[in-house]
């Protein structure tokens, strides 16, 4: 388990992190998502050991990261921007994991090198962008650790590739039990991947949930009577969002769906349908209801209503 | 293990470029020295390694900017933390990669020089292959340990490359400087002889720099015990690093200085050296003004806080920091005025001195004779030399306070016998302290050495014959020159016999020159060098009447190397030199003879010369001349080679441009079949000292003819008497000359006596 217990990081007098704390269980795929600047990369140099916290701790299964190789030999770090060895090639790199990381399967690696159809003995910065980061993957899920750390992962590479890696990474938490820590600044990339996410926002986790309950736990409605009315008419529902355009009405509400439904219909509507979030929807709301207040485009979409 | 390997593997892209660079270096350089034509000493192990001097540099800065290259990009430096290996683990396996790299390449380096020395049969000293390993590997340790400690405390290239600069030399230069300052202001002090803690050399790496801006540190560069502090220094260094690179934070990747504050602190360090130059008497105050030196430093201090803070603000800010170098360089030039001052006044009490040691006048040199050596190591503890070096250093102390620097009066009767040695004081209580000195009188302080039973024996003391690798420029290894260990081995036997010091250098000067006069005329010099243990030598002896055996073998070495002296074209241009033609047109003739007998009723050696031009002054003296030469090099005609040094016997050279009346070059057609011609020079023979086996080296590009290896000859008993009363008369008419032309004044002693005062001792 990843444990952070008011983790902050500062350059100079840019507060990076603040007072974060999580939890992320064993056995997962995690997703943190935020914008820009939100603070991902920098917490997972923090879980990699490779910045040392300002203050606070994290630990990974009860020890300290930070220059403890006993505890970095379970981790293995795919950053955003990637570094290979110069004029190395699949099979260089792969020697310097093997080096590094006692628990690395050449097997493994053979496999997802062939998996991936990737030339090994050609050189790496030859390679394109999205090969270069199935290379970095490749070498990172060789390396067997316990836990996977992935910044920006499917940025730069096509669906069929996304597809690959995905299903590389269930494999791994299904069949070893490991844990992968996936940032994104989109959280469409992760809402079909992720067991849990969380939102980073100004260096603190504001928000963490399951993914399937946060994604069945608030619906859309869309209502019409004849007669008129408001709000209040839904006061024995759990309503996040309310907005009246003539006699139609738009509502989000939390709850179940089938008991909002059969509520609502027990009142004669002239128009009522039930209408699935996407994601960000659920994230946007449910930020709203802490009192959050987001400027991200990128969470914002085109698709609230 | 595994880190280590992959540090290794890392490494092998430079490091083998490395090894490469250094080993063809090695190749070409060696191959080129033992391929020279002429050798006249074992070599320094500067100039039998000298590509790994560059290495030192060159390997030390790559292999650490290349280990180390991660921190300075920041996808590199989160990539190599957030590998499972901890960063000290990490730090000491990208070091010992960099060692192992570095060994290798000095160990091949060595090994492959050392082959092509022993293949080529070159002469060096076994030693220094030993030695050298070690020495140049923790010389090269040095710079990386240097540059590790920049790396880790910056994050680019450049800032690290600057740092590493100032890490590796600011302090030693710092030194360095004081230690000129030091030099200069006391004026009895050498290089050789400051404290240990000023000594530029004790850092190797450093005093490489120092020996070439001082050359005569390159004795002491070498010494194991620099070897061992510089590796404690290393040792060090790499711990600093080492807690460094633990420490430092990885989000320095990319920035010159973890804080403005740092930057601050590197550009004080920056300025400093130009301070210091002014402060320790390097920059003369005459040339420089303060106000220029504090614009220099501030001129520094604001381009580059300009470059590293990129705000003009913030340089502003932080400018009064720049106060703290100029405090420092107007401190350093109090010390150092203050601390010179101090040393040059210590004058101990004759009663306090236990002894004191004669280092050697020649000990800065890069030969220094045998006896040097042995001399240095005498422990003088007679009152009379202790008492004569103390006064002596009280007087170089006064008379620096009275005209500024030692300017004793040079006048005809003393100046020659001046004598400047390094000396060395050891105090009753242990300390220790070294001045030059400048004794009024040699033979004095060499009166008082030979009170001293370690001295009288190290000057007589020749080295191992074994030892000996050259001889008069040739080599043992070439049977050629066998003829020469002949003449050695004589003198080795004679030597012991004669009571004579084995160089010259330890001889009482005599100002009479009776050197010239029976057993101490002298017939040559034959030269020797050569090693023993790490110690290489460089002596030349003379060859005296006194030794007999051995000027027989110089002669018949001279004579067997002579083999045709065209002594019937030295009569033909003597004869025309009348008359000459061409305005380039000369002739000369110096003759050395042996064995004159003297009206006091000595023989002794006289040197004889005559020249001719077509425009000569005192003409009417050199024709009166030219009769007596015309006669003698008839008379040479006759004579006969002669081995017996107690002959009476010459030495004849001459050269000359002659042309007949017809136009044609006197000797033209003979010496156009001669072994050496260069342009339109024609060479009748070779100074001795560059031959071998009888090819001629020597060549002129005037046209002359140059007869430079003549035997030594002898007469018959008539013949003999002539030549003795043209030697008197010709010694008269250049008494006269010199006279006419430079107002040379003939020195006081006997004359040339009658030829019934000598007789022929075969």
């Amino acid at each position: 388990m990843i444990k952070a217990r008011k983790l902050t990081k500062r350059f100079g007098t840019v507060e990076a992190l603040l007072n974060l704390n999580c939890n992320i269980p064993q056995g997962c795929i995690y997703g943190l998502v935020g914008a820009n600047g939100a603070g991902k990369s920098t917490f997972l140099r923090l879980c990699n050991g490779i910045y040392k916290p300002d203050e606070g701790h994290i630990s990974i299964n009860g020890g300290e990261v930070f220059d403890n190789p006993v505890v970095k030999e379970h981790c293995v770090f795919v950053p955003d921007e990637l570094y290979f060895l110069p004029q190395s090639n699949l099979n260089r790199m792969a020697l310097l994991y093997e080096s590094m990381y006692p628990r690395f399967s050449n097997e493994r690696f053979n496999d997802l090198c062939a998996a991936f159809k990737l030339d090994r003995t050609r050189q790496l910065n030859t390679f394109s962008k999205g090969m270069r980061r199935q290379a970095a993957t490749i070498l990172a899920l060789s390396a067997m650790t316990d836990y996977v750390f992935f910044d920006e992962t499917f940025d730069g590479l096509d669906p069929v590739m996304r597809n690959l890696v995905k299903g590389m990474l269930y494999d791994d938490v299904l069949e070893r039990g490991c844990t992968a820590v996936i940032t994104s600044h989109s959280l469409r990339e992760l809402e079909d991947t992720c067991d849990q996410l969380a939102l980073l926002y100004k260096g603190g986790i504001v928000f963490e949930s399951d993914v399937q309950n946060l994604k069945t736990s608030l619906f859309k409605v869309q209502v019409a009577f004849a007669q008129d009315y408001d709000r209040s008419r839904f006061s024995n529902m759990e309503i996040l969002s309310f907005s009246k355009q003539g006699s139609v009405a738009n509502m989000i509400i939390r709850g179940d769906s089938m008991k909002a439904k059969l509520a609502i219909a027990a009142q004669n509507p002239l128009i009522l349908e039930i209408l699935p979030l996407t994601l960000e929807e659920v994230f946007l709301y449910e930020m709203e209801a802490l009192g959050y207040s987001f400027e991200a485009p990128e969470l914002k979409g085109g698709e609230r209503a | 293990m595994k880190p280590y390997l992959e540090s290794i593997r890392k490494l092998s892209r430079v490091g083998l470029i490395l090894f490469a660079l250094s080993i063809v270096a090695s190749a070409v350089i060696s191959i080129q020295y033992c391929t020279a034509l002429y050798h006249d000493n074992v070599p320094s192990i500067t100039k039998m390694f000298s590509p790994l001097i560059a290495f030192i540099y060159a390997g030390g800065i790559v292999l650490a900017m290349d280990g180390f290259s991660f921190l300075n990009k920041r996808t590199d430096s989160d990539f190599y933390h957030s590998l499972p290996v901890s960063r000290k683990k990490l730090f000491w396996a990208i070091t010992l990669a960099a060692l192992t790299w570095i060994a290798a390449t000095v160990l091949s380096s060595v090994l492959l020089t050392v082959i092509i020395f022993t293949i080529t049969k070159t002469p060096f000293v076994q030693l220094y292959a030993l030695l050298a390993v070690p020495f140049f590997t923790v010389a090269t340790m040095m710079v990386f340990s240097a540059c590790a400690i920049a790396m880790s405390l910056t994050g680019t290239a450049i800032t690290g490359l600057g740092l590493t600069v100032l890490v590796f030399g600011l302090v030693r230069f710092v030194q360095f400087a004081v230690a000129r300052g030091i030099v200069a202001n006391t004026q009895i002090i050498s290089w050789l002889d400051l404290p240990w803690y000023l000594t530029p050399v004790t850092n190797i790496a450093t005093g490489q720099i120092a020996q070439l801006l001082r050359p005569m540190l390159r004795h002491t560069l070498y010494d194991p015990i620099n070897m061992l502090y510089s590796a404690v220094i290393v040792g060090a260094e790499l711990l600093l690093a080492r807690v460094l690179f633990a420490k430092r934070a990885s989000e320095l990747a990319e920035h010159g200085a973890k804080s403005a504050t740092m930057q601050t602190v590197f550009a004080c360090a920056a300025v400093v050296p130009v301070v210091i130059l002014f402060a320790s008497g390097v920059v003369s105050q005459q040339n420089i003004s303060i106000p220029i030196v504090v614009g220099i430093a501030a001129g520094i201090y604001v381009i580059y806080q300009l470059v590293a803070l990129r705000s003009t603000k913030k340089m502003l800010i932080s400018l009064p920091w720049l106060l703290v170098p100029l405090a420092l360089g107007v401190a350093g030039y109090f010390g150092t005025t203050s601390a010179a001052k101090s040393m040059q006044n210590f004058v101990p009490n004759t009663q306090d001195v236990a002894y004191v040691q004669l280092n050697g006048a020649g000990r800065g040199t890069e030969y220094i004779p045998y006896q040097q050596y042995l001399v240095s190591e005498v422990q003088f503890t007679e009152t009379d030399i202790r008492q004569y070096a103390v006064e002596t250093l009280r007087d170089n102390v006064a008379t620096i306070h009275r005209a500024g620097y030692l300017n004793y009066t040079y006048d005809d009767q003393s100046s020659y016998m001046l004598s400047t040695q390094p000396v060395t004081f050891v105090l009753k209580d242990g300390r220790k302290f070294s001045r030059v000195l400048t004794f009024l009188n040699q033979n004095t302080l060499m009166d008082y050495c030979q009170q001293n039973s370690d001295f009288n024996e190290a000057i007589r003391t020749l080295p191992p014959q074994s030892s000996v690798r050259y001889l008069q420029g040739g080599d043992l290894y070439d049977k050629a020159y066998m003829e020469n260990s002949v003449i050695l081995s004589a003198y080795y036997d004679e030597l012991p016999q004669t009571g004579y010091p084995a160089n010259d250098f330890y001889r009482i000067y005599d100002p009479y020159m009776n050197y010239m006069v029976n057993e101490e005329q002298n017939y040559g010099n034959i030269s020797t060098a050569g090693y023993v243990g790490m110690m290489r030598y460089w002596d030349s002896y003379t060859i005296r009447l006194g030794t007999p055996r051995t000027s027989t073998a110089w002669m018949q070495y001279q004579n067997n190397h002579s083999k045709n002296e065209y002594l019937d074209l030295l009569q033909e241009m003597a004869n025309k030199s009348e008359t000459l033609t061409r305005d380039m047109d000369y002739f000369n003739i110096s003759m050395m003879v042996y064995n004159v007998p003297m009206s006091d009723g000595t023989r002794q050696t006289m040197s004889f010369y005559f020249d001719r031009y077509p425009n000569d002054a005192a003409l009417e003296l050199k024709t009166k001349m030219q009769t007596l030469v015309n006669e003698f090099t008839e008379i040479l005609m006759r004579s006969t080679p002669t081995t017996n040094p107690n002959d009476f016997n010459v030495y004849v050279t001459w050269s000359g441009r002659v042309h007949n009346d017809d136009g044609s070059y006197i000797g033209g057609d003979i010496i156009e079949q001669q072994f050496v011609s260069s342009g339109n020079s024609f060479v009748s023979g070779g100074s001795i000292y560059f031959v071998s086996n009888g090819d001629v080296l020597y060549g002129g590009m005037s046209g002359a003819i140059s007869a430079y290896n003549p035997s030594f000859r002898s007469f018959s008993p008539e013949d003999q008497v002539r030549v003795i009363e043209i030697l008197k008369q010709w010694k008269a008419m250049q008494d006269e000359y010199n006279y006419t032309m430079y107002g040379g004044i003939p020195q006081e002693g006997p004359s040339i006596g009658d030829a019934t005062e000598t007789t022929t001792q075969g």
